[in-house]
């Protein structure tokens, strides 16, 4: 078992005093290694919220996210910064590539968080990853010379640099055309299938989700099958 | 829903983001209210200076040198109703310890108790015997207190000049031991003077008989005070009036005898004006010129020393001679007799001199020919027993003088021994204190003549002038340096950082608005409905922020009125500022701010919503990567231009030009920003076999807003630059100062004396009396008091003090420089153009430039207006501005004129001294002027001192430019600060991926230093440049403080506004920057 998330609850306090609104209500989620899951459900059910507490941008009010054998919850933020920048990886609706950077450096970025993953082998594996995603003609042009699915292409392998056990991936087609988000969706299964990386997507389309091993509806604060 | 009410609304949600739009305009306020009231304080503490130097005097009765009974203010008294004062005025020097210590430049009053009544303590002048009464600057000054007793000298008055021809002065002082009784301050009238000036005097106070015991006078006065009770302009009839013969130093006789009434003046001569006024209203009259010569010599015989006289029915070079004279020298009618005299030069110069006349007649002396009377009245002379005691004013041989010339003046005294026409003796010894030595009318009565003499004379040709001294003094005090204005423009920078950080702040208010000014516009809101609704809200906050900057404002000022009491009390020479607030500077600052912050933000608005459409229409961010190439050319052209100006003018044979070395720095300056430019797109453009590292990726993110980086860096390297390189601008006035074209004229000391110096020191007898070496070169100026026009006094002058020289001793040494003639002076030769007479008596003048334009508000061709002591109007023609130089303050015009205009100015106060060699120091100088009480400084001190007034105006912009910068920097940490809010998406994305918050806060710290650091180096070296000259002067080493100081401040503080700005953007949940939804 990868992932272990057992009983959480998240609240949110638009006014940040009084009483919250519960978006997670003892959620319980359990995901096996290189299994491909999709969370669905309707606008503000909380499945961006349950993706960034699993990716540790943010933090349950109650309950524990164990990853592997690791419990979430007792790391500090330096460390949880560490945690996600070797064992996570992060796939957005928008690509938020450096527009300063090119193709390349981008997907270099990570690295730069963390000596341990610099050297020839990231290099080896950043030109390996963009040539998968057919972006080797481009890796040296800056993201605006591209097109959005090109773009978020160029992201996911971002999020891959550095090796990652997880994939999260927020609506990763949900600023794409049909076309595109099919390629991408393809893209994304392909990559957990040779890179053996779990894979959890947040989507609306169900398209994309019924290309996952299993796919969970989150509504009032619970996922269901 | 109203307007109205969604107004309130926004304020109130909007209410942090607000504040900072309030606080901002409160600065703005804040500075502009303060400069205004720092000129209402500054015009208000002169006006009490001029309340307390004066107390309750309004108009000034003053007689020049002539001096007067203090009765005659009794009798002014008495016709007006209202209570008048007379005083005494002279100076003098204080020896303290038996001349440990010594106070120069002493003002000197005899008072009567009276005075008291013009202060607020009536018992202040209580004063009886030697005690005096000091005011607080002397007491500080000198180290007195009371109980203290220390030797006073003072310059000894008479009822004539001192210069009187053939007049004694060997004691033109007079010395006593005073002892302190009372310290004065301000409001007892401690600092009372009647210049206008807002330095505080040095006065001592003294019992006014006491005072005309110490110089041998009785109960004589020279100015006299009216009470403000009275405001009438008939003064000068009052003034006739109440006026009796002596009071105007003159004496009637009336002869029975011989039938005649005769008129003599205590001043040996009588002056032009009263001989006219007796030559029409008596045809009859005629005037009488009696002479003392050197001697008669005839027949290989000599007669010495004896008076000679005028006939009026003699001509030419006639002489009727008296018996006793022709048995002396043998003579016979028609015998040459040689007469040697000496003629009056300026101060006490005489030049001896001989006329050979011819026997016209030998008489026998009767009558008017044997009147004892023809002699003048001469002190010293005229009153000795016998020869061997005379005491005379010229050089007088007592071996010449025989027994026979005792017996004469035992028997006959001063009686004339010859007669010569009226005409020769006029044209021979008529000099420049009159033309006669008594008027005689034949058959009048002494006592109808005083009447008429009395009602007729005009007290303006006696030389009495009457001022309203506080309306002028109130009118000097307002007319002088406006502080307002003048900080108003130090603050330029201030003010101007602080506009601008309100308008960032009101930019960032409406950047975050920006979806509600979207939906406003959905909604079907025109540009212009939009327009007035946030211009109505921001006029919310520009209320709000003038009412809380009125306080502020308050509280700068007193700031400033503290700082220009203490640490910048240069620029106003008094300690004595207060702060006076006006509501109508508040008023108007509070409406300038309104009027220009609204027009600004109606601005600001309209240009933001026009560029949010064009900002809709546009797809994605994209970076545009320039060459930078035509940065790179025309940065170097900047940069050759300037250097090549730097080696090719900014040193001119050896010498440092300043105005070079700024012109190149200033050019370096855009060159610089220019080369940073090109740096910034050569490192976004560089591709590189690089590795991608954490360097690469800062440059990345520094290349990509190169645009709104070289923005950032021009703002604070211009900044600085403009701070720096203004403040640095000095004048080393003491580079060239031994030069003759420079300030000092090429002396090295500038003496004042407390006593006048009635012989001239500049002749090898002067020379050795002072101590001097025979090659010192001396110049005595002539002074004829007066205002001081330097940039030391705040008040507005109209008329400065006159000094004159001869023109040849500056000609022949090219002494100074001038900033501007007239045309037709003379360039080679300015200075002698000095002498020219213009046509109706205007007179040929000088004065620094800097005097003529900002001093007396003039320009080269005005004219300034004078009274002389005859009550005539003496034009002085500006037809040259000197540069920079010690003489300023004063106005110069040639001896020659000088002395026909104001004869009786006595002696010189005023020298320049050119020492050659280096032996005599000044405490050798000290101590051989020390009979004078001199004041001595180094004449490149002087022009420092000067100078010191505009180098604390460079100060005071440089501390308010530092603050400026100080806010500039806030503002840029604002603007950072929204940078840094553009920038949360990708702060966002980098955590995601593992960045550490520090390792974000580092690598935006890093980029900003970089920034910073390169704005600074772009700024800071040019204005080094720029300010090269004064920063290697030894005057100004300490200004190299300055540069550490201003970099440090924008370093430290657009550090720590970016650092809050950073973490207050990480502070934030992040993670909502990259939600779906």
């Amino acid at each position: 078992m990868i992932l272990n998330a057992q009983e959480i609850s998240k609240s949110y306090f638009p006014d940040g005093v009084g009483i919250g609104r519960l978006i997670l209500d003892h959620l319980d989620l359990s995901v096996k290694n290189g299994e491909r899951i999709a969370i669905v459900g309707p606008s503000g059910s909380g499945k961006t919220t349950l993706l960034n507490l699993i990716g540790t941008l943010d933090r349950p009010d109650s309950g524990n996210i164990f990853f592997e054998s690791l419990d979430l919850s007792e790391m500090n933020d330096v460390q949880l910064a560490q945690f996600r920048n070797e064992k996570i990886g992060f796939v957005f609706q928008q690509h938020f590539l450096l527009p300063q950077l090119s193709l390349y450096e981008n997907v270099l970025l990570p690295t730069l968080a963390n000596k341990k993953l610099q050297g020839p082998k990231v290099l080896e594996r950043a030109h390996r990853l963009i040539d998968r995603v057919g972006l080797t003609a481009v890796m040296n042009q800056k993201p605006s010379a591209l097109s959005g699915g090109e773009c978020q292409r160029c992201a996911v392998v971002r999020a891959l640099i550095n090796g990652p056990q997880l994939l999260l991936a927020d609506e990763p087609t949900g600023a794409l055309d049909q076309s595109s988000s099919g390629i991408l969706a393809d893209l994304l299964v392909e990559l957990n299938k040779e890179e053996g990386v779990t894979l959890i997507v947040v989507t609306h389309s169900e398209e994309v989700a019924r290309k996952m091993d299993r796919m969970y509806t989150l509504k009032n604060g619970k996922l269901s099958n | 829903m109203t307007i109205n009410r969604l107004i309130f609304r926004s304020i109130k949600f909007f209410r942090n983001l607000n504040s900072g739009v309030v606080l901002g305009l409160a600065l703005s306020t804040a500075i502009l209210i303060g400069a205004l009231v720092v000129g209402d304080s500054v015009r208000y503490s002169l006006e009490q200076i001029v309340q307390q130097r004066l107390g309750k005097t309004s108009q000034v009765i003053t007689a020049g040198e002539r001096l007067f009974s203090k009765q005659l203010s009794t009798g002014i008294s008495r016709q007006i109703n209202t209570e008048t004062t007379a005083l005494l005025r002279s100076n003098g020097f204080g020896v303290i310890d038996g001349g440990a210590r010594r106070v120069n430049q002493l003002a000197v009053w005899g008072v009567d108790p009276d005075f008291g009544n013009f202060g607020e303590d009536p018992e202040a002048f209580q004063l009886k015997d030697n005690e005096a009464a000091i005011n607080e600057q002397v007491a500080q000054i000198a180290g007195l207190k009371i109980g203290d007793e220390f030797q006073l000298r003072i310059n000894k008055l008479n009822t004539f000049p001192a210069n009187t021809p053939f007049v004694s002065v060997t004691e033109n002082s007079v010395s006593a031991q005073v002892k302190i009784v009372r310290i004065l301050t301000a409001n007892q009238l401690g600092n009372f003077q009647l210049q206008n000036s807002q330095s505080a005097p040095k006065n001592v106070f003294l019992n006014l008989n006491w005072l005309n015991k110490q110089m041998k006078l009785q109960d004589k006065a020279n100015v006299i005070l009216i009470d403000q009770k009275y405001s009438g302009s008939d003064l000068p009839k009052i003034l006739q009036q109440n006026w009796r013969v002596e009071d105007l130093n003159l004496k009637i006789r009336e002869d029975s005898l011989l039938n005649h009434t005769e008129l003599i003046s205590d001043r040996v001569f009588v002056e032009p004006s009263v001989e006219v006024f007796c030559r029409d209203r008596f045809p009859a009259s005629h005037p009488v010129f009696s002479y003392f010569v050197n001697g008669f010599s005839a027949n290989g015989l000599q007669t010495p020393y004896s008076f000679i006289s005028s006939d009026p029915d003699l001509s030419g070079l006639q002489i009727n001679v008296g018996k006793w004279l022709a048995d002396d020298l043998k003579l016979e009618k028609g015998d040459n007799i040689r007469i040697s005299y000496y003629q009056v030069g300026p101060l006490r110069q005489l030049v001896e001199r001989d006329t050979i006349f011819v026997v016209n007649e030998i008489y026998i002396p009767s009558g008017e020919t044997a009147d004892i009377n023809l002699m003048p009245d001469i002190p010293g002379l005229s009153d000795a027993g016998n020869c061997r005691d005379w005491k005379s004013g010229v050089p007088i041989d007592l071996k010449k003088i025989r027994p026979t010339d005792e017996a004469y003046w035992k028997q006959y005294g001063g009686t004339p021994k010859a007669f010569v026409s009226l005409e020769t003796a006029r044209k021979l010894w008529g000099n420049r204190f009159g033309q006669a030595t008594a008027i005689r009318i034949p058959g009048l009565k002494s006592t109808e003549f005083e009447k008429v003499l009395l009602a007729g004379l005009s007290p303006a040709d006696l030389g009495f002038e009457i001022k309203d001294a506080k309306s002028l003094g109130k009118s000097a005090a307002a007319g002088g340096v406006d502080f307002g204005q003048l900080f108003l423009g130090l603050s330029f920078f201030v003010l101007f950082a602080a506009v601008l950080l309100s308008f960032i702040l009101f930019r960032l208010f409406l950047n975050n608005r920006k979806s509600e000014i979207g939906t406003l516009s959905a909604l079907g809101f025109s540009i212009s409905a939009i327009q007035r609704l946030y211009l109505k809200e921001a006029s919310v906050y520009v209320f709000f922020g003038i009412l809380l900057g009125i306080p502020f404002g308050i509280f700068y000022n007193y700031l400033i009125i503290n700082a220009i009491s203490t640490i910048w009390v240069d620029v106003v020479g008094t300690t004595d500022v207060h702060m006076h607030i006006s509501s109508l500077s508040i008023l108007t600052g509070g409406l300038v701010m309104a009027f220009t912050s609204l027009l600004t933000i109606g601005f600001v608005l309209n240009r933001f919503l026009k560029k949010q459409i064009v900002h809709l229409q546009r797809k994605s961010a994209s970076v545009k990567l320039k060459s930078g190439i035509w940065s790179l050319r025309i940065g170097i052209i900047f940069l050759s231009i300037s250097l090549l100006l730097l080696v090719f003018k900014g040193y001119n044979k050896g010498e440092i030009n300043p105005e070079y070395f700024f012109i190149s720095g200033f050019g370096l300056l855009p060159g610089l920003i220019l080369l940073a430019d090109f740096w910034l797109c050569k490192l976004g453009t560089e591709e590189g076999p690089k590795p991608f590292s954490f360097r690469k990726f800062t440059l990345r993110r520094l290349t990509a807003e190169r645009q709104r980086n070289i923005l950032i860096i021009s703002f604070l390297a211009t900044g600085v630059f403009l701070v720096v390189s203004t403040g640095l601008n000095r004048k080393d006035l003491t580079t060239n100062s031994g030069n003759h074209s420079s300030g000092t004229g090429g002396f090295g000391y500038w003496i004042e004396t407390s006593i006048p110096v009635l012989n001239t020191p500049d002749t090898p007898k002067g020379r050795a009396e002072l101590d001097l070496p025979a090659n010192a070169e001396i110049v005595s100026f002539h002074v004829r008091k007066g205002d001081d026009a330097s940039c030391l006094n705040l008040n507005k002058i109209a008329q400065p003090e006159i000094i004159a020289i001869n023109p040849k001793v500056f000609d022949n040494r090219s002494s100074f420089s001038f900033a501007g003639v007239l045309d037709g002076v003379d360039p080679e030769h300015p200075w002698l153009s000095l002498d020219q007479s213009f046509p109706d008596g205007v007179i040929p003048a000088f004065a620094d430039q800097t005097v003529i334009q900002w001093g007396l508000g003039k320009s080269l061709g005005d004219t300034l207006f004078y009274t002389n002591e005859e009550g005539k109007v003496v034009r002085l023609k500006l037809i040259g501005g000197l540069a920079n130089s010690v003489l300023q303050g004063k106005v110069i015009i040639a001896e020659k004129h000088f002395a026909e205009t104001f004869p009786t100015v006595s002696g010189s106060t005023l020298f320049l001294i050119d020492l050659p060699e280096k032996a005599t120091n000044l405490d050798d100088l000290k101590n051989s002027w020390r009979i004078f009480g001199p004041e001595i400084t180094k004449t490149s001190d002087r022009l420092l001192a000067f100078y010191s007034v505009e180098s604390t105006y460079l100060n005071i912009f440089l501390m308010l430019g530092a603050i400026a910068l100080l806010i500039g920097t806030v503002g840029l940490g604002i603007l950072l600060y929204r940078i840094t809010l553009e920038q949360i998406p990708e702060y966002a994305l980098l955590v995601s991926i593992g960045y550490k918050k520090s390792l974000i806060i580092k690598l935006v710290m890093l980029e900003r230093l970089f920034l910073i650091v390169l704005s600074i180096l772009a700024g800071i070296v040019p204005a080094v440049l720029s300010g090269l000259p004064t920063l290697t002067s030894s005057v100004y080493a300490n200004l190299w403080i300055w540069l550490p100081i201003i970099s440090g401040l924008v370093l430290l503080s657009g550090l720590a506004g970016s650092f809050m700005a950073i973490r207050l953007a990480i502070s934030q949940n992040l993670v909502v920057a990259i939600r779906n939804d």
